[in-house]
């Protein structure tokens, strides 16, 4: 049985920070108390952390929780709404807590009494099957419950410290203890393998750095959103750090560089689910592929879908689990991420089902039509949620009122258009590629561009007349390739006259009038997204006439001829 | 620069850094609290805000979280905030 504090002598460090050092006897002494404090077990007891303000009181009160007999419930956030569901629950049978408001059981009152049994068994889990139990808010918004026992919770804690080599750390984290990623990273796996976590929480990047700096912290526990603030510190503005954890959400490549590139310390992400617990990782400075955590093995199903077996899954699943994601494995037992199959998309790291918001956009009153969609987001949130609707008399605050009934805010969709009526086909399906263009965004969710990146552009005179020679660059995402064939995109004729030929023509030549016609014209290459082009005019002066021809190195892609209706005074 | 366009600055700065399509730089108001109640922004939007800030102002956020929640307590307060910072070069 894996306990904690086995590898800690009683003066060796357990937690650090602005609130001052505590070592592994200090935390045994306050567990005792609290164990003493708190009502006596039953089959079912739960002792209910809330806890916003100091890691080591979290530890300390799960301890004591587990000395007393008690199981833990960790409520899903430390909103007051949030608090009370779990609160509320039969077998709930304390709350402990270290935030502002008042009852029931404040932290502080237990501890010092010196009421504890000085030899109570401190950091073993207590003999019951489920010693933790961590709540989640779901999709819908409603709170779902995972009951952990110990060889799960313990048993990932010592395997996560073993595999990343973190035994004997100093850790500080950006997020909260209560949740699991928090509570196995930056609780369990310094209390198991001899180390120790910094008591305070920072949030804002400078005080992130200066906490980790000013304390000798070695490892930092964060997420993605956290991670895009934190890639502004100078470099060197975190210490001595030898890893970094990410989890929870996709941790976008410009996130993960912008900080790596600074700072020199590879970011590790673990990816898992709340189902299978921890399934693996990877550095993304290596390589993009997720590498299996030892004791899990993967498989993919016929569909697509990751299956995962683990030790450490919810104890009443079908193993192997089958989760929603969907997966390529690699013959070197690696795999690679093919994103979801049910529309639940992790916003800010929370799980969002897009239909289920969908379904409760449509019930708001005077909805008559409405669609959802996300987009990747740069910010770090995961993903974020676009929403287009057809509602007269309605305000975006008020749909986004009536969604946080039952979601999350800080889920709800960050942009909302009303138009009159949705880009739907003639069968009633949406076209993502429109709804997505009302955002000014392509299909891949990235800015449309609607101008070409003109370079150096040079006249020069020749035997026959006037030359000029621009340089243009056709961006990836130009836009005037929407609504053409999906996978060959073709630059429509009438697009390179446009927005290529006639701008330049009229800079070049002011003074002609309207275009009359277009002889000899030629399309003879396709111009790819990306493509690097040049456009030559030339024109004898005085005349009404201008020939073009666009080039891609040595290759036409278009020529012809311009006439124009006389030229201006 | 004078003290009003500081603050429209800083508006501004908001609603594009922060992307609230349903909200005018003109409609925020200097004192209201820009977190949880008034705009009802959350914790990430408060990271985003700080890196626009430290982007568009050149300044950084305080070492010490207490201090940040003053900060970026409101409009004003973050206008003071950067008045300071550049005052001290």
């Amino acid at each position: 049985m894996i306990a904690l504090l086995s590898k800690h002598a009683d003066d060796s460090l357990v937690a650090f920070g602005e609130s001052g050092d505590k070592t592994a006897a200090d935390l045994r002494r306050d567990a005792a108390d609290i164990a003493a404090g708190l009502p006596d077990a039953t089959d079912d007891s739960h002792v209910v952390l809330v806890f916003q303000n100091d890691r080591y009181l979290f530890a300390a009160a799960m301890l004591g929780a587990w000395a007393a007999g008690h199981a833990v419930a960790l409520p899903p956030n430390t909103r007051r709404e949030s608090v009370w569901k779990v609160a509320d629950r039969d077998e709930s049978v304390a709350i402990l807590h270290d935030t502002e408001s008042g009852n029931p059981i404040r932290i502080e009152k237990l501890i010092g009494t010196g009421v504890g049994d000085a030899n109570a068994a401190i950091g073993a889990p207590p003999p019951r099957d489920t010693i933790a139990t961590v709540y989640t808010s779901g999709s819908t918004g409603e709170t779902q419950a995972w009951p952990k026992s110990a060889a799960q919770l313990l048993g990932e804690a010592s395997l996560l410290a073993d595999t990343f080599r973190i035994a004997g750390g100093r850790t500080a984290a950006t997020v909260p203890p209560g949740h699991i990623y928090g509570l196995l990273f930056s609780v369990l796996a310094p209390l198991i393998s001899g180390g120790s976590f910094l008591r305070e929480t920072p949030f804002h990047a400078e005080a992130v750095a200066s906490a980790a700096r000013e304390h000798g912290a070695n490892i930092l526990v964060t997420v993605p959103a956290h991670l895009r603030g934190l890639g502004a510190v100078d470099s060197g503005g975190f210490g001595q750090l030898d890893r970094v954890f990410s989890s929870t959400a996709p941790l976008g490549q410009r996130v993960a560089s912008a900080f790596t590139d600074r700072q020199e310390v590879g970011i590790t992400e673990v990816f898992g689910s709340s189902e299978t617990g921890g399934i693996a990782w990877r550095e993304q400075r290596e390589t993009n592929r997720w590498k299996p955590l030892p004791s899990v093995t993967i498989a993919a199903s016929d569909d697509g879908r990751l299956l995962v077996n683990s030790p450490f899954a919810d104890q009443h699943l079908p193993l192997p689990f089958a989760t929603a994601d969907l997966a390529e494995i690699h013959g070197d037992g690696t795999f690679s991420h093919r994103g979801r199959m049910d529309g639940v998309v992790k916003v800010g790291g929370r799980r969002v089902s897009l239909p289920a918001m969908e379904r409760a956009l449509h019930a708001v009153e005077g909805v008559n039509d409405a669609t959802l969609l996300a987009v990747d987001d740069e910010s770090g949130r995961g993903s974020q949620i676009l929403g287009v609707v057809v509602a007269a008399d309605r305000t975006a605050n008020q749909l986004k009122d009536a969604l946080a009934a039952e979601f999350e805010r800080s889920t709800l969709p960050r942009r909302i258009l009303f138009v009159d009526e949705l880009p739907r086909e003639a069968s009633g399906k949406l076209q993502r590629k429109r709804v997505l263009r009302l955002f000014g965004l392509t299909e891949a969710g990235k800015p449309i561009d609607w101008e070409l990146k003109w370079g150096d552009r040079k006249g020069t005179e020749t035997e026959e007349g006037l030359e000029v020679q621009v340089h243009a660059h056709v961006p990836e995402t130009y836009g005037w390739y929407e609504g053409h064939f999906t996978g060959y995109p073709i630059m429509a004729g009438a697009v390179q006259l446009h927005e290529v030929v006639l701008p330049q023509v009229r800079k070049s030549r002011p003074e002609l009038g309207d275009l009359k016609r277009i002889t000899r014209l030629k399309f003879l290459d396709r111009i790819k997204p990306g493509d690097e082009i040049r456009l030559l005019l030339s024109w004898t002066p005085g005349s009404e006439n201008v020939e073009f021809r666009i080039m891609r190195d040595q290759t036409t892609c278009a020529a012809g001829r311009l006439t124009f209706n006389g030229i201006l005074q | 620069m004078t003290e009003e366009s500081l603050e429209l600055r800083i508006k501004k700065l908001i609603v594009d850094a922060l992307m609230l399509d349903d909200v005018t730089p003109e409609e925020i108001v200097d004192e209201d609290p820009l977190f949880v109640e008034g705009l009802g922004l959350d914790s990430i939007d408060a990271l985003e805000l700080a890196l626009a800030i430290h982007k568009e102002f050149n300044v950084k956020t305080a070492a010490d979280d207490e201090r940040n929640r003053e900060i970026f307590h409101s409009v004003k307060s973050l206008a003071d905030f950067i008045r300071a910072e550049q005052a001290n070069g």
